[in-house]
């Protein structure tokens, strides 16, 4: 059965691929800040072959020692999930350079950091995917940017490493794609958003499971719609 | 008379802005990091109603006491014209991820900081403009060559700034553009480049006089063409 890795992996998004590829008998790292208070990842533990890490993704030694143990061991889809967004210190006028500098750490160069240090892992897997999880609100081109400087110029940057990233690492076989998982609610999102967890992730499942490497460099909704830049 | 704000007035794109809107007799204010070493700036400063003022955009300290310099003047054109490559590697596996946050603080949040900090004055003047010098670099569609993470990614996101600011300013009839100066034979653009900065910069101004708010929150090029995002 193929491995995934996946970051942010406590709740919400992240929590519901570990369920689901663990569902599917698949091998599954996940990475949480904190394991011991990630309740929910742990108790899904015994329900498949679940391995919780401690990662920060803007904790470039941690993801060295995790690189260093599992050096070795294809990873068929390295999930860049983890997020963060601080709502209405975002706006105009109240965004601060901490908050702003914050988002692009996790966002731009967890991801990045993230790719460097797993690519060997995942260059020797048979699937070779990488799937940023992005949003509709880094979409330049859309008409959905509600004026939250850091998500949205952070999701937009790491919408542009995606595709750089898709034509640095197509020589070795690699698929790499932008994911906008839609308005799902989770902690970030809150209760009010259309969509649950459950079928975000089983959309974005079957969408992953489509991927060729043509799609390479693309940007596309849960549902698999493209989305413009 | 028209009244233009110009960030990295010392040399390239931002020093050919202040010679010509001098020269056509507007007041300029021209700023850059060291004053005292920008000996060409000084040069085209005599004998015209240019006010040169000490100014780093990663600096908020910096941005807040070049606002109180221009106390309570009307602004008409900003041209948010500093930005930076990058030193050392932006090679995937080798990126240098101090450097990156340096870049961004420069090109992506800087230009913001000088928006919030000067929008009063703006919104106060007749032609109420504000041109950031973005890169087709930050293109993500035009992205076929990839590499480059740090630059590309911090104007991408500064494209992402204008499409917020746009929303955002409107209320105050402000007009906000994304430009693409081309490929200019500067320090950054290098001696290979095809355009002079004064054809570059001709052009880009003739876009700033023709912009409305119909145009606000989008990408051209220095020769009118839109840029796609």
């Amino acid at each position: 059965m193929p491995t995934a890795l996946v970051t942010g992996a406590s709740r919400g998004i992240g929590l519901e691929f570990v369920r689901q590829y663990a569902a599917a008998g698949w091998t599954v790292h996940a990475g949480a800040r904190d394991p011991a208070k990630a309740k929910l990842l742990k108790d899904l533990a015994p329900s498949g072959d679940v391995r919780v890490h401690r990662l920060d993704v803007t904790e470039r030694g941690q993801i060295a020692a995790l690189a260093k143990m599992l050096s070795g061991q294809p990873i068929d889809l390295l999930i860049n999930n983890a997020g963060m967004w601080v709502g209405e210190n975002e706006w105009y006028g109240r965004v601060s350079d901490e908050d702003w500098m914050a988002e692009f750490r996790v966002h731009v160069f967890g991801t990045m950091a993230m790719c460097e240090a797993f690519i060997d892992n995942i260059a020797a897997s048979s699937e070779k995917l990488i799937v940023n999880i992005s949003s509709g609100n880094g979409s330049l081109g859309w008409d959905v940017n509600v004026g939250d400087y850091a998500y949205n110029t952070s999701k937009a940057a790491l919408n542009m490493i995606t595709r750089s990233m898709s034509l640095d690492l197509k020589a070795r076989g690699i698929t790499i794609v932008a994911f906008s998982p839609g308005f799902v609610a989770t902690d970030m999102s809150g209760p009010d958003a259309d969509l649950r967890p459950a079928e975000s992730v089983g959309a974005m499942r079957e969408l992953i499971a489509s991927l060729t490497p043509a799609d390479s460099g693309s940007f596309r909704r849960y549902n698999g719609a493209t989305i413009p830049w | 008379m028209t009244t233009v704000l110009i960030t990295g007035a010392n040399r390239g794109i931002g020093l050919e802005f202040v010679r010509q809107y001098a020269a056509e007799g507007a007041r300029v204010h021209a700023c850059c990091r060291h004053p005292d070493k920008a000996h060409d700036l000084r040069r085209i400063a005599e004998g015209r109603d240019v006010v040169v003022h000490p100014l780093d955009v990663a600096d908020q300290q910096s941005i807040r006491d070049l606002a109180e310099a221009i106390d309570d003047e009307a602004v008409d054109i900003l041209v948010n014209n500093a930005g930076v490559y990058g030193n050392g590697s932006q090679d995937f596996g080798k990126i240098d991820y101090d450097e990156w946050e340096r870049v961004l603080r420069t090109n992506t949040i800087g230009p913001y900081r000088v928006v919030e900090a000067l929008a009063d004055r703006i919104a106060a003047s007749e032609m109420r403009r504000i041109a950031n010098i973005s890169s087709g670099a930050g293109s993500i569609a035009d992205n076929t060559a990839g590499n480059s993470y740090v630059y590309r990614s911090s104007k991408t996101a500064l494209n992402m700034v204008v499409v917020n600011l746009a929303r955002d300013l409107a209320e105050h009839d402000i007009t906000v553009l994304a430009l693409c100066p081309g490929w200019v034979r500067t320090g950054m653009g290098g001696q290979d480049a095809k355009l002079t900065p004064a054809d570059s910069v001709a052009g880009l101004r003739r876009v700033i006089a023709g912009a409305d708010l119909t145009q606000s929150g989008k990408f051209f090029r220095y020769n009118g063409n839109p840029v796609p995002w």
